[in-house]
């Protein structure tokens, strides 16, 4: 289970959801990486639904979805396919990326 | 950009009144042509003075700024139709002023304003940007209130603030709001009453989120001679900033931190000299960060300057009762302010009045993924 995210093969800047230059450096060459953890830095309750903020290392910040019991400060597992797993997971819906494009 | 502005003022204001549940047959277009009217009423001058033109509406579609500005009569030589929602009354008045200033208009009108009621509302937060419907509203999270449920978070914990402390802003705007005939919700709330309010997403409960409603607001600006003799806002500094930081921070800071220099430089004035605020407040965390950013309380004080400053309303802020209390009318809740501040300096704010030579207001908005990203703001001073 991951997320596809931007990575700068310039500058190494990574970066969600997909933008059409690097933020830092202005370059195109912005290739999908796979992510696959993150740290819940802040959740909150919509009715059932648990939103949260987690943040990958080093970077970037996500709004994911949370399903299963995940407390602030884990480490969760990033998936882009929604709906509960079998362990705790952040949903975090895909950005302009298919991952076919995966390298 | 920075450059300090004499020249111009703002001569008339105008509000179209605001509505939980508008009437039947209410529309868009309406409810922008009615502030206009009212606008260009309040100075004295009538749709045939006008050759300046600029709107903001998240609603008016399938028209555009040039049909509204041939519904309602307008022959042009100048027009702008901007988007940014929240920050728009400083991006259209920045504009503007540059505009009267350089000759390419003479009197200009700024209109803000929506139809929201339920179903539009709906529709608009689910369609707000393509990074909100590809991924937010799949998270099953419709509306910002989550993103800033988190915000307020970091806030609380940076700045040590509590539950308790955002009551006390939201209870004072509250009682500032009984001042105003035009506000939606005018009762007076207790504190008691903020903090057992049903939670919407904790920390943030039902009085922590602006109430939608159907209005508009305009501005008429012109060349200072041109309104010499009447109580007029002359524009002392507009400054902007727009995605300042890529989303990549905390939120807790807006664009407006970076404007803080210029802009006091450019108006001359510093943040202590200010008589009368209206200061952008979809939650009442981003009013306490705005109000940081521009210099009138600082980082770690925010607990006493609430209940010091705010609580006991001797500083005089959002003293409309602000969005929280007069109600959030789509696009118009940036302009809401400014329309506010043009009362108090030009005398015509009834109960509420305050004694009032300069007035600061600030708009922000347009939440891209994580928070806003559009940051403006606009001091003005009282002239007559």
């Amino acid at each position: 289970m991951s997320v596809l995210v931007q990575n700068c093969r310039t500058c190494g800047g990574q970066w969600f959801p997909a933008r059409l230059l690097c933020p830092r450096c202005g370059g195109a060459d912005l290739a999908p990486r796979s992510i696959e953890r993150g740290t819940v830095e802040q959740l909150t309750h919509l009715g059932d639904v648990v939103i949260a903020s987690v943040a990958c290392d080093p970077e970037p910040l996500l709004v994911a979805r949370l399903h299963g019991p995940v407390e602030v400060g884990d480490v969760v597992e990033l998936t882009d396919r929604p709906g509960p797993s079998d362990r705790p997971v952040a949903f975090v819906p895909p950005s302009g990326t298919p991952r076919e494009e995966l390298s | 950009m920075g450059k300090t502005t004499s020249g111009v003022s703002v001569i008339g204001a105008g509000e179209s009144p605001y509505t939980r549940h508008p009437a039947s047959g209410t529309t868009t277009e309406g409810v922008l042509a009615d502030a206009v009217r009212r606008a260009l009423a309040d100075a004295n001058l009538t749709t045939s003075d006008v050759d300046g033109f600029a709107a903001c509406s998240f609603t008016l579609g399938p028209d555009h700024a040039v049909d509204l500005a041939w519904r309602l009569g307008l022959r042009l030589r100048w027009l702008m139709q901007d988007t940014n929602g929240g920050a728009s009354a400083g991006t259209m008045l920045q504009h503007a002023v540059r505009a009267v200033e350089s000759g390419d208009a003479s009197v200009v009108v700024l209109v803000a304003g929506d139809l929201m009621d339920h179903q539009v509302h709906l529709r608009m937060v689910a369609e707000y940007n393509r990074a909100t419907a590809e991924n937010l509203v799949p998270l099953d999270m419709l509306g910002p209130n989550a993103l800033f449920a988190l915000l307020t978070q970091r806030q609380m914990e940076a700045e040590g603030l509590t539950r308790t402390d955002y009551g006390r802003l939201a209870v004072a705007q509250r009682a500032w709001a009984a001042l105003n005939p035009g506000a939606v919700y005018r009762t007076p709330m207790t504190l008691d009453d903020y903090l057992n309010a049903p939670m919407v997403a904790e920390p943030l409960g039902r009085y922590d989120c602006v109430p939608p409603v159907t209005g508009a607001d305009a501005v008429v600006v012109a060349a200072d001679e041109r309104a010499a003799g009447t109580r007029r806002a002359r524009v002392l500094a507009v400054s902007a900033r727009y995605n300042s930081d890529d989303q990549t921070g905390d939120g807790l800071v807006t664009g407006l931190a970076d404007c803080a220099p210029e802009f006091w430089d450019a108006a001359g004035h510093g943040p202590a000299d200010v008589d009368v605020v209206s200061v952008y407040d979809d939650y009442p965390a981003m009013a306490l960060a705005q109000l940081k950013d521009l210099g009138l309380v600082a980082g770690g004080e925010m607990p006493a300057f609430i209940a010091e400053r705010l609580a006991t309303r001797k500083l005089a802020v959002n003293t409309s009762g602000g969005q929280l209390s007069a109600g959030q009318p789509g696009s118009a809740g940036g302009m809401h302010g400014l329309v506010e501040v043009v009362r108090q300096l030009r005398g015509q704010a009834g109960q509420r009045q305050v004694d009032a030579r300069l007035g600061l207001f600030s708009g922000y908005g347009m939440v891209l993924y994580r928070y806003g990203a559009c940051a403006t703001a606009g001091l003005l001073e009282a002239a007559a």
